[in-house]
């Protein structure tokens, strides 16, 4: 009796101080800390995953060699250990039915990366630990980074000229200056075909679209061009003689590589770009090695259907075309924002706009790719083409998707968030100051310039905060108004008008979906996917980091005013 | 005047309690005249000395008064009818305690003066004549401070009006108790004595004027003071 | 004026003439309405209505305003007294469903008046508002700007200006040494007092204070009051006010409104100590009728 009342009363206690808990507000101060605590794990977690897989791909590893016997045959392979996996013992049965040795319960494999695709596609094998007879880090190891066919893994034994082997004490330190050679050479090569070359024929085009120009208007008199023509190719020819002059001597060394089976191969050292020997190296030469590697990355162009190289077009592009959006989309969306607020006279039909505007931000991005294509590209771009630039057709030339059309496109897709956001901005503006300035004589026109706009001017970076992030991350309609997966040439360089807005681009974006999805080698691609993401997510924080920064500087100085 | 109570309460109250001390001040005041003045008829020394320790009271009000009224003016910073109310009646309290000072004095003579006869038969027409000032005098006391509760400012006006009768009453005494001397100079004492008291009605006679004109003042935001001088 | 000395009829022969003192006026005593000519007057409204859509604001206002003078409009809220107020500078332009009949002359001009630019008028009829409203910009620029919308003025000119107004204004010894410094930095009362010299700046005729004290702390509130009774004698001033108080140490002329009427409009003195409607005297006194 006297239990059963204690617990009674435990028990209301108990439930008493549960409602308690629960009048107090605590569980709500729980459950909103948790929210924001999933949010921040998502994104951490989201960063790092990018991270460990992006960045572990610039570092040097050290090579294995591993002896292997697989149904009674005996190969060697050397290689990077780029994943390690456990599979069931079933699993590993069913796919390899006739494999006779015992088999563990889990099965370890490893994935090598062996390179030599020239010589034994793919690049990549997997190899069963259980096969594994031995296994070691043979220090002379050397890789090769080549301009085609992947790594190269082997021993280095011989330099040779013209075909010819090199007597020579130290052929490691010889390598590196033949290679150091090359390059210099490639250098230069890359130079005339980038400068000479691409500008000769810059103005060769240009010379034959004056002319077919003038055949329009009628005028058969092309004296004058074909002079300019004439000396133009004979330039052209002097500036190609120099540069197979170029290649011959580029052509001149190579060297000779054993493999790991032992047979030998001779590669052109003009197709080498770097070579190290990974399990020579120290701690603090492969870190120096990592950051060149990332900096190739960053500066290089792509190789081998993007799969290697760096990335450097793309990050120009999406930044370029980022920054041309934006001031496409800010004066735009300021300047309706401004009629919208405060000109237009406040009643249902501009509330009617109010929300189409609202609305048009919900519309689905490959949508405005659809319009873009329809109606900057052909109708605007064909129609800029007819009036001013017939002697190139039937050739397009803002008839085409580039970068122009694919900024407006984007511009149009995030005019909504701008208008929004400055509208907002201007509403919370107090009528105080306004009036002291209509107070003082100065017209509507003078106050909103002098005196609104500046005071809106956070809140308009924050309009063009939320453009940005959300048009540095879009690709669907890229694919449509101007993104390809390789331009030959960047939208800004020496020729004039320097910023060519009707060239076609590259983007991150879309860069990451040709590596990932449309690659023919998967393994490689991998890391430069998670690489490229995560240099995608670092460029919009860091745009969105400068626009912040600034937003906060205004907002400090205009902050006791916005009542 | 105003009826409308103001949006504090608390002013009201403040202001009532102000006026019900002004009316309570009256009240002494009036009350120590008739005092003094029965005590001069009868020769009634304890009477006499007892209005004289009650003059400390009538002080007393006059401080309070003051004070509350110092205290309401900077406090609630009053204006208009509000303004003249409180004007009228701090004014009004220094008149009254002068009142309280005469019928000091009054009292003064018999607990201080030499000897007087008031029975005397040759005195008794003037004293008669002393008895019409001492009843003129305190009715014009007694209806100014009715004026002033009931704001009554016609009233006030006839109040004033009345001060004409007190001072010719009081330059009859006087002219009587000057013939009263030379006649009969044995009782010199007893006519200065009524000289003294009518002189004190007559000026009682005054202070009630006062009164009355702060209560037009109040009123009707008027000063009527000095009128006679000023403009004639 | 003079007295003879009683006892110089017998004791000598001359009169010795004594100068007796005269009582001085300790408060300044301004004209009453009868005594007005008609050079004094700044302002002139005759029969002035307004109306927001089919709400009688203004009902039927005249009055008239005098030159260099303070003239305090005062009410309960919703009186008509800050509407009243933004008519003199057509700051109720701004309202799309504003109704206006009657006249308001500005030095003989009528305000309404198709040829009167509105931009000009406000140039002449400077405005201070409730709350200190300066803008986020420099103390220099915040005074200057008033003066630059009227053109290109060159930079020492400019200067004299904004040093004249500060001066005026009585904030020139405060914030000579920081005029390039934020002037949301300042206090509310060297706000608003910067909102003043940035409306004298530009020279105006009429100053309209709109309750310019009432966001401020009572020390403040004194210099602005004693700022307003130094610029009286070189503009003319109209101040809305809820601090009847304020009204009483600052003003000459006192206008009473009550539901969009002008119910009494006098002396100070006379509004403050006796006035003849009993609205107003409710009003004054505290009371609701």
């Amino acid at each position: 009796m006297a239990t059963s009342e204690t617990t009674e009363q435990d028990l209301s206690i108990q439930r008493q101080s549960l409602r308690v808990w629960w009048q107090s507000g605590d569980p709500w101060i729980w459950l909103t800390s948790a929210a924001v605590a999933v949010s921040v794990t998502a994104v951490l977690g989201l960063v790092g995953l990018l991270a460990v897989n992006g960045l572990a791909h610039f570092w040097p590893s050290e090579v294995i060699a591993i002896k292997h016997e697989s149904y009674g045959q005996q190969t060697t392979i050397l290689g990077e250990l780029s994943e390690r996996e456990f599979i069931a013992r079933r699993q590993f049965l069913e796919a390899n039915p006739q494999y006779a040795g015992n088999v563990a319960n889990t099965v370890e494999r490893w994935l090598l990366k062996t390179g030599n695709r020239q010589i034994d596609p793919p690049d990549f094998r997997w190899v069963f630990t259980h096969d594994v007879v031995e296994q070691s880090v043979p220090t002379d190891v050397v890789v090769l980074e080549r301009t085609e066919w992947g790594n190269a893994y082997g021993y280095l034994t011989a330099i040779k000229q013209q075909g010819m082997p090199l007597e020579t004490s130290d052929t490691w330190a010889e390598l590196q200056s033949r290679i150091a050679r090359s390059e210099s050479i490639r250098e230069a090569i890359d130079q005339l075909q980038e400068d000479q070359i691409s500008s000769i024929n810059y103005e060769i085009e240009a010379i034959r679209l004056e002319k077919r120009r003038r055949q329009l208007d009628g005028v058969t008199d092309f004296s004058d061009l074909e002079a300019n023509e004439t000396e133009l190719q004979a330039e052209y020819v002097l500036v190609e003689n120099e540069v197979f002059r170029l290649t011959e001597s580029l052509e001149r060394d190579s060297l000779s590589l054993t493999l790991a089976d032992g047979t030998e191969t001779v590669i052109p050292i003009s197709t080498v770009i770097q070579a190290w020997r990974p399990n020579q190296m120290s701690l603090r030469q492969k870190v120096g090695m990592y950051f060149k590697n990332l900096w190739n990355f960053l500066t290089d162009d792509p190789r081998e259907a993007n799969t290697e190289g760096g990335i450097y077009p793309a990050l120009f592009g999406t930044v370029l075309m980022v920054l041309l959006m934006s001031l496409l989309v800010t004066p735009f969306g300021v300047v309706a924002a401004l009629y919208l607020r405060e000109y237009a006279k406040q009643g249902p039909f501009v509330q009617l706009i109010r929300i189409a505007v609202n609305n048009l931000a919900g519309v689905p991005s490959i949508v405005y790719g659809v319009f873009g294509l329809g109606f900057f590209v052909y109708l605007v771009g064909g129609t800029i083409d007819d009036l001013f630039f017939p002697e190139a057709k039937p050739a397009p030339t803002f008839g085409t998707p580039g970068l122009i059309w694919a900024s407006l496109t984007l511009a149009l897709l995030t005019v909504p968030v701008v208008i929004v956001s400055t509208e907002e901005g201007l509403t919370r503006i107090s009528r105080d100051v306004r009036e002291g300035s209509l107070a003082l004589g100065a017209t509507k026109a003078e106050t909103i310039f002098k005196i609104v706009l500046p005071m809106a001017s956070p809140s308009i970076l924050t309009g063009m905060i939320l453009a940005v992030a959300r048009a540095a991350g879009e690709v669907a309609p890229l694919m449509l108004v101007g993104v390809v997966k390789l331009a030959p040439t960047l939208p800004i360089d020496g020729n004039f008008p320097y910023l060519h807005l009707d060239r076609k681009f590259m983007h991150l974006g879309f860069h990451i979906y040709d590596v990932g999805f449309q690659s023919p080698n998967v393994d490689a691609a991998r890391p430069l996917v998670f690489a490229t993401a995560l240099l995608l997510v670092v460029i919009i924080i860091v745009l969105n980091l400068t626009a912040i920064t600034l937003r906060n500087r205004l907002e400090a100085r205009y902050r006791a005013s916005i009542n | 005047m105003n009826d409308h109570p103001h949006i504090s309460e608390q002013f009201d109250s403040e202001l009532q309690v102000l006026q019900s001390n002004f009316a309570a001040m009256g009240g002494l005041v009036e009350a120590q005249v008739q005092d003094a003045m029965q005590a001069f008829k009868n020769v009634d020394l304890a009477l006499a000395q007892s209005v004289r320790s009650r003059e400390e009271r009538v002080n007393e009000y006059e401080i309070e008064i003051d004070q509350e009224t110092t205290t309401i003016i900077a406090r609630r910073q009053p204006a208009a009818s509000d303004l003249r109310l409180l004007i009228g009646m701090l004014k009004s309290s220094t008149d009254l305690e002068r009142i309280g000072d005469e019928a000091d004095r009054i009292a003064k003579i018999m607990t201080k003066g030499r000897p007087y006869a008031p029975t005397l038969d040759e005195l008794l027409p003037i004293l008669s004549e002393v008895a019409k000032l001492e009843n003129l005098a305190s009715q014009m006391l007694r209806e100014s401070l009715n004026n002033f509760a009931r704001k009554d400012e016609a009233g006030a006006t006839k109040t004033i009006a009345a001060d004409k009768e007190v001072d010719s009453v009081y330059r009859a005494i006087v002219e009587s108790c000057r013939n009263g001397m030379a006649n009969f100079p044995d009782h010199v004492d007893s006519y200065i004595a009524i000289i003294w008291v009518a002189r004190s009605l007559e000026r009682i006679g005054d202070h009630a004027k006062n009164i009355a004109e702060n209560v037009v003042y109040s009123v009707r935001g008027e000063d009527i003071r000095h009128h006679g001088t000023a403009t004639q | 004026m003079t007295i003879e000395n009683r006892d110089g009829d017998s004791m000598n022969t001359t009169n010795v003439a004594i100068e007796v003192p005269v009582p001085q006026s300790a408060v300044e005593v301004a004209p009453a309405p009868h005594e007005w000519r008609d050079e004094d007057i700044c302002i002139e409204v005759s029969d002035l209505s307004l109306a927001y859509g089919e709400t009688a604001a203004l009902t039927n206002i005249s009055m008239q305003v005098v030159r260099q003078r303070v003239t305090a409009l005062i009410g309960p809220s919703g009186c008509g007294k800050s509407t009243l107020l933004r008519c003199f500078n057509r700051m109720n332009d701004l309202i799309d469903s504003v109704r206006i009949s009657g006249r308001i002359e500005l030095n003989g001009m009528e305000i309404h008046a198709p040829t009167v630019d509105v931009a000009q008028l406000r140039r002449r009829v400077g405005m201070v508002f409730q709350r200190p409203n300066p803008f986020p910009k420099s103390i220099y620029e915040n005074v200057a700007y008033g003066v630059r919308l009227q053109g290109r003025i060159p930079k020492s000119e400019l200067d004299d200006r904004v040093e004249w107004a500060l001066k005026n204004a009585a904030l020139w010894e405060e914030v000579r040494d920081r005029l390039n410094e934020s002037a949301l930095g300042m206090s509310g009362g060297q706000q608003q007092r910067l909102v003043i010299a940035r409306a004298i700046a530009i020279q105006p005729d009429v100053l309209l204070l709109d309750e310019p004290a009432s966001a401020l702390d009572p020390i403040s509130t004194s210099k602005i009051e004693e700022l307003i009774h130094q610029l009286k004698t070189d503009y003319t001033i109209l101040i809305v006010t809820h601090n009847m108080q304020q009204a009483a140490r600052v003003s000459d002329y006192t206008g009473f409104l009550y539901l969009g009427n002008l119910v009494e409009y006098d002396t100070t003195n006379i509004i403050f100590t006796n006035p003849t409607q009993k609205q107003t005297e409710d009003y004054i006194t505290g009371r609701y009728g």
